[in-house]
C-alpha cells in the first residue's frame, strides 16, 4: 500500500488541526489590518502553558484553557506595542516570537528540568456513530479528538462572525479603510485590540492542541514554524475562512505525507523534508505573484501611523482631508500599490 | 423660529496662527449655504469645529436654538450633523449596504442585519432621487455614485444638516450638475446644506447664500443672485483678480523641441499616441486641450523621457535625441510640473527643503564630493520660499502639512528656479483656488517671457485659451487639429474634443 491511504488522510487531519486554529485566529488580525507575525510565539506559549496546565491541574481541558490564556497574554503585549505604542508590527511580532521561545524554554527547564520526562495521557478520540463506519474516509475523519472537531467548527463560526455580525463588519472595515471606520464611529484601536486577542486565544488553543492533545509532552520550540505556516495559510487562503481552511488542509496533508515518506528507507528523510519545503515555497511564490497582480478583495497589510497629529499647524494644514490622516491605510515604507 | 444651526463668535487658534476669528454662521433648513474662501482661509477648520473634530477657543454653537458643545464626530452625528468628506470614507470592497451599516447603533442586536439596512437604503434612495442600489459593490460605482452613497450614509443616520467639503474636486461636469440637483432636492425636503468650494461658478450655481471667509474671518454673506464671479473673487482674495490673464505677444524664437510622427503603444498593444507631430519654439506656449484620458498623460511621459516612443523622432534644440530619459530631459534644460501632485510632484513625507532640492541636490554648490552642503541649501530654499510665496512656517516643515496650493507653489519653485528651456505643465492648476491659479499663470508667462518653451496640458479650456500661443486638440491619442487661439473658443474646442469633425477655416 502506498503513502496515499486512509491513514495518511487521518494524519493530514491531525496535522491540520493546530494550523486551522492558528490560521483562523490570524485571519481576524489580518482582516483588522494587523499583520500578526507574533503568532508563532503565541502558538508556542499555548503549547507550553497548555502542557503545564494539563500537568498541574491534571485535566486536558484545563490545559487547553491555560494555553488559550497564555496566547492572549502574549497577544495583549502585541496589542499594546503595535496599537498603543504604534511600533512596527513586524518588528514587534519578531520580538514576541523570540520572547516566547525564551519564556517557554526557561520555564520548561525551571519547572520540569529536574524531573524525568513527563508524558501525559493524550486526549481520547471520539467516534461519531454511523459516519465513522463510512468506508475509506470514515475512520480518518470521524474518529478524532474533540479538539479536531472543534477546529472544523471554528471555521464556519469565524465566517459567520466576519460576515453576519456588526463586529465582523467593523473588523473588516477597520482593516480595509481605517479612516472610513473611524468616521463611521468605529474605534479602530478597540477593534484591533479585540482582533489581536482573538488571534492570541485561537493561537494558544492551537499550541495546546499540539502539546497536550496530540503528543502529551512538551519540547523546546515545539511549534516549529506552525505559526508561520498559519500566516502563509491566511495569505494562500485569500483572507477568507473557507480558503484558509483549504490552505490548512493542503499544508497538513503535505506535512503528513512528508512524515510518512520519511519512513521509506531507500531515500533519506532530508530529501523529503526539502521537497516539502520546496513545494511550500513554490506555492507561496505563486500566491505572491497573484497577490501583487492587483486583486480586489481581502484585507492586506495595514498598520497604524507613526504620528497622530491632532493639533495641526493651522492654516497650512487646512487643505488636507480631515480625519483621514489619523489612520492611513499603509504606513509609508510598507505601502504597496493595491 | 431659530435657524437650525447658529454659530456665533467662533474663534480657534493654533500655535502661531488664528484659524478662525470671530466667525458667525447661521444656516436654516431648506437652505444651501456656500462657504467660499482660498485654501487656508479657515473653511475646513470651521467645519471641523462643527463636526466635533476641533473645539473652539471661543464662541457658541446652537442647534435648533439649543446651545450645544459638540464633543466628537459621533456626537455631531447624534445632533443631526453629517459630513461628506473630500476623500470618501467608504470601504471599496464592501457593498453599499455594508458601508451604510458600518458603525450603526440603531439596535442592540449583534448581527448586522444587512437585508433590513438594504431595504431602508433603497427607500431613502428613492425618496431623494439618488438612484443607488444597496447591493452594488462600492468599488464598481462611479465617483459620482460613491458620493451619493456618502450622502445616503448621512441620511440613514438622520442628518438634518449636510456638510460637503470640496465635493466637486473629483467630479466630471455631468456629475457636478447631478450633485447640484441632489443638493437642491435635499434642501427642498427640508435639509440644511453647507457646500464648501473655492470654485466661483459652482457657488453661483448651487448655493442660495454664500459666506466668504478670508484669513479666518467672515468677509461677508451674499445672496448668489446678487453677485457675479468678479464680486466673489474680490471678496475672497481681497483685491481685484484678473481671471483672464494679459498675454503680451512675443515673437517666437528657435525651435526648442520638434516632435514628428510620434507613436506609442501600451503594453497590451493599444495605440495610445498616434502620429503626433508638433514643435514648440522659444517664447511659445503650446496648449494641449482634450478630455482626460485621451493620451495627454502618455504624451507628457514620452516628452519627459519616462517612456520610449514606439516610433517617431524627437529633436531637442535642433539635435536628434534618439533615446530620451528623465536624466537627459533634465540635462537638456527640461522641467515638468506633473499632473498628479501627490504621486509624482512632491514627496509628502519629506520636508519642504528636501522637496525643493530633489532635482539639484547632486550638483554644486549644494553638494561637494557627495556631501550635501547645509548652508547653501538652506539659503537657496529660503530664497525660493520667499520668491515663490510658499506659505509655510519654515523650510523644515513636512510637505504633507501644506495646503494644495502651497504644495503646488513648491513644485513650481523647484521646476522653474533653474530657468528651464522647456517646461511641461500638466494640469498645473488642478485643485487650486483662484489666488494660487493666478500665481501659476504669472509664473508660466514669466517663463515664456524669459524665452522658455512650454507644453501646457490642461482640461480647463479657460486656461488653454488664455495662455496658449497655439492650441492642439488631442482625441484618442491624435492631434486632430492645431489652431490659433484667435480662431478658437470654448465651443469649437469642446466640439473638437468631443470628436466632432469640423472643417478648418
Amino acid at each position: 500500500m502506498g503513502p496515499f491511504d486512509s491513514a495518511w488522510l487521518a494524519a493530514s487531519v491531525i496535522a491540520a488541526t493546530p494550523l486551522i486554529f492558528a490560521a483562523t485566529g490570524e485571519l481576524f488580525s489580518e482582516r483588522a489590518g494587523v499583520l500578526n507575525v507574533g503568532i508563532e510565539g503565541m502558538v508556542l506559549m499555548g503549547a507550553f502553558w497548555g502542557f503545564w496546565g494539563d500537568w498541574y491541574f491534571g485535566d486536558i481541558w484545563a490545559g487547553i484553557a491555560c494555553g488559550l490564556v497564555a496566547g492572549m497574554v502574549l497577544a495583549s503585549i502585541m496589542a499594546v506595542l503595535s496599537i498603543q505604542a504604534r511600533a512596527d508590527q513586524i518588528v514587534v511580532g519578531v520580538g514576541l516570537n523570540i520572547l516566547a521561545l525564551g519564556v517557554t524554554t526557561f520555564s520548561f527547564r525551571e519547572i520540569f528540568g529536574s524531573r524525568e520526562e513527563i508524558v501525559l495521557s493524550r486526549m481520547d478520540p471520539i467516534e461519531i456513530p454511523l459516519l465513522s463506519d463510512l468506508p475509506g474516509i470514515g475512520e480518518a475523519l470521524f474518529d478524532n479528538t474533540p479538539i479536531t472537531y472543534l477546529a472544523f467548527l471554528v471555521v464556519p463560526l469565524a465566517a459567520f462572525v466576519l460576515y453576519r455580525t456588526k463586529w465582523g463588519l467593523s473588523i473588516r472595515a477597520v482593516g480595509e479603510v481605517p479612516a472610513a471606520a473611524d468616521t463611521a464611529g468605529v474605534s479602530v484601536a478597540a477593534k484591533r485590540w479585540q482582533a489581536i486577542l482573538v488571534t492570541g486565544a485561537l493561537a494558544g488553543v492551537a499550541g495546546a492542541s499540539l502539546s497536550v492533545v496530540r503528543l502529551g509532552l512538551f519540547q523546546e520550540n515545539m511549534s516549529a514554524g506552525r505559526g508561520f505556516l498559519a500566516l502563509a495559510a491566511v495569505i494562500f487562503g485569500r483572507w477568507r475562512p473557507l480558503g484558509v481552511l483549504g490552505a490548512c488542509l493542503v499544508f497538513g496533508a503535505a506535512d503528513a505525507l512528508q512524515l510518512r515518506l520519511q519512513a521509506e528507507e531507500y531515500i533519506p528523510s532530508e530529501v523529503w523534508f526539502v521537497a516539502w519545503a520546496g513545494v511550500l515555497a513554490l506555492t507561496m511564490w505563486v500566491v505572491w505573484r497573484r497577490w501583487r497582480g492587483g486583486s480586489t478583495s481581502g484585507s492586506r497589510r495595514t498598520s497604524l501611523p507613526h504620528s497622530d497629529s491632532s493639533s495641526p499647524p493651522g492654516r497650512s494644514r487646512s487643505g488636507s482631508p480631515s480625519p483621514t490622516s489619523r489612520f492611513p491605510r499603509n504606513c509609508g515604507s510598507h505601502s504597496r500599490s493595491w | 423660529m431659530a435657524p437650525f444651526l447658529r454659530m456665533q463668535g467662533i474663534t480657534k487658534r493654533f500655535p502661531g496662527v488664528v484659524a478662525n476669528r470671530d466667525v458667525d454662521l447661521e444656516v436654516d433648513r431648506g437652505e444651501i449655504r456656500g462657504l467660499l474662501g482660498e485654501n487656508g482661509a479657515g473653511k475646513s477648520t470651521l467645519v471641523k469645529i462643527l463636526y466635533g473634530l476641533f473645539h473652539p477657543d471661543e464662541g457658541t454653537i446652537e442647534i435648533d436654538g439649543k446651545p450645544v458643545r459638540i464633543r466628537s464626530p459621533r456626537h455631531a452625528v447624534d445632533l443631526g450633523i453629517g459630513m461628506v468628506h473630500q476623500h470618501f470614507m467608504l470601504v471599496p470592497t464592501m457593498t453599499v449596504a455594508e458601508n451604510v451599516a458600518l458603525g450603526l447603533r440603531e439596535n442592540h442586536s449583534p448581527f448586522s442585519r444587512l437585508p433590513a439596512v438594504a431595504r431602508r437604503v433603497r427607500e431613502l434612495s428613492q425618496r431623494y432621487g439618488l438612484d443607488v442600489d444597496p447591493d452594488d459593490l462600492v468599488e464598481d460605482l462611479s465617483v459620482g455614485l460613491q458620493q451619493r452613497v456618502e450622502i445616503l450614509k448621512l441620511l440613514y443616520r438622520g442628518a438634518e444638516l449636510l456638510v460637503l467639503d470640496e465635493p466637486t474636486a473629483v467630479l466630471t461636469p455631468q456629475e457636478w450638475h447631478e450633485l447640484a440637483q441632489t443638493l437642491r432636492d435635499l434642501a427642498d425636503h427640508g435639509k440644511a446644506v453647507i457646500f464648501i468650494s473655492h470654485k466661483l461658478d459652482e457657488q453661483l450655481e448651487a448655493s442660495d447664500w454664500c459666506t466668504v471667509l478670508r484669513d479666518g474671518a467672515v468677509v461677508g454673506t451674499v445672496h448668489t443672485d446678487d453677485v457675479d464671479k468678479a464680486d466673489l473673487a474680490r471678496m475672497m482674495v481681497g483685491r481685484d483678480v484678473v481671471l483672464r490673464v494679459a498675454r503680451e505677444s512675443l515673437p517666437p524664437g528657435e525651435p526648442v523641441i520638434e516632435v514628428s510622427s510620434l507613436r506609442l503603444e501600451s503594453k497590451d498593444g493599444r495605440t495610445v499616441l498616434d502620429d503626433v507631430s508638433f514643435e514648440i519654439r522659444e517664447r511659445e506656449i503650446l496648449g494641449v486641450a482634450g478630455i482626460d484620458g485621451n493620451g495627454q498623460r502618455e504624451l507628457v511621459e514620452v516628452i519627459a523621457g519616462v517612456h520610449q516612443p514606439s516610433s517617431g523622432t524627437i529633436r531637442v534644440c535642433g539635435r536628434d535625441e534618439p533615446r530620451l530619459t528623465p536624466q537627459r530631459f533634465h540635462r537638456h534644460g527640461g522641467a515638468i510640473i506633473p499632473e498628479d501632485r501627490h504621486r509624482t510632484g512632491v514627496a509628502l513625507d519629506l520636508t519642504i527643503t528636501d522637496n525643493l532640492m530633489l532635482k539639484d541636490f547632486r550638483r554644486l554648490p549644494f553638494a561637494r564630493r557627495g556631501i550635501t552642503a547645509v548652508s547653501p541649501i538652506r539659503e537657496h530654499c529660503e530664497h525660493l520660499v520667499a520668491e515663490f510665496d510658499v506659505r509655510t512656517p519654515g523650510t523644515s516643515v513636512i510637505m504633507r502639512q501644506l495646503s494644495g496650493g502651497n504644495q503646488q507653489r513648491s513644485v513650481v519653485a523647484r521646476e522653474l528656479c533653474g530657468e528651464p528651456t522647456l517646461l511641461i505643465a500638466a494640469q498645473p492648476t488642478r485643485g487650486l483656488d483662484v489666488g494660487a491659479m493666478e500665481f501659476v499663470y504669472d509664473r508660466l508667462l514669466d517663463h515664456r517671457k524669459r524665452g522658455g518653451a512650454t507644453l501646457l496640458v490642461s482640461t480647463e479650456l479657460d486656461e488653454i485659451l488664455s495662455l496658449s500661443d497655439r492650441i492642439a486638440v488631442i482625441v484618442g491619442g491624435r492631434f486632430v487639429r492645431i489652431l490659433d487661439p484667435d480662431d478658437a473658443d470654448d465651443e469649437t474646442l469642446g466640439l473638437l474634443m468631443g470628436g466632432a469633425e469640423i472643417a478648418p477655416g
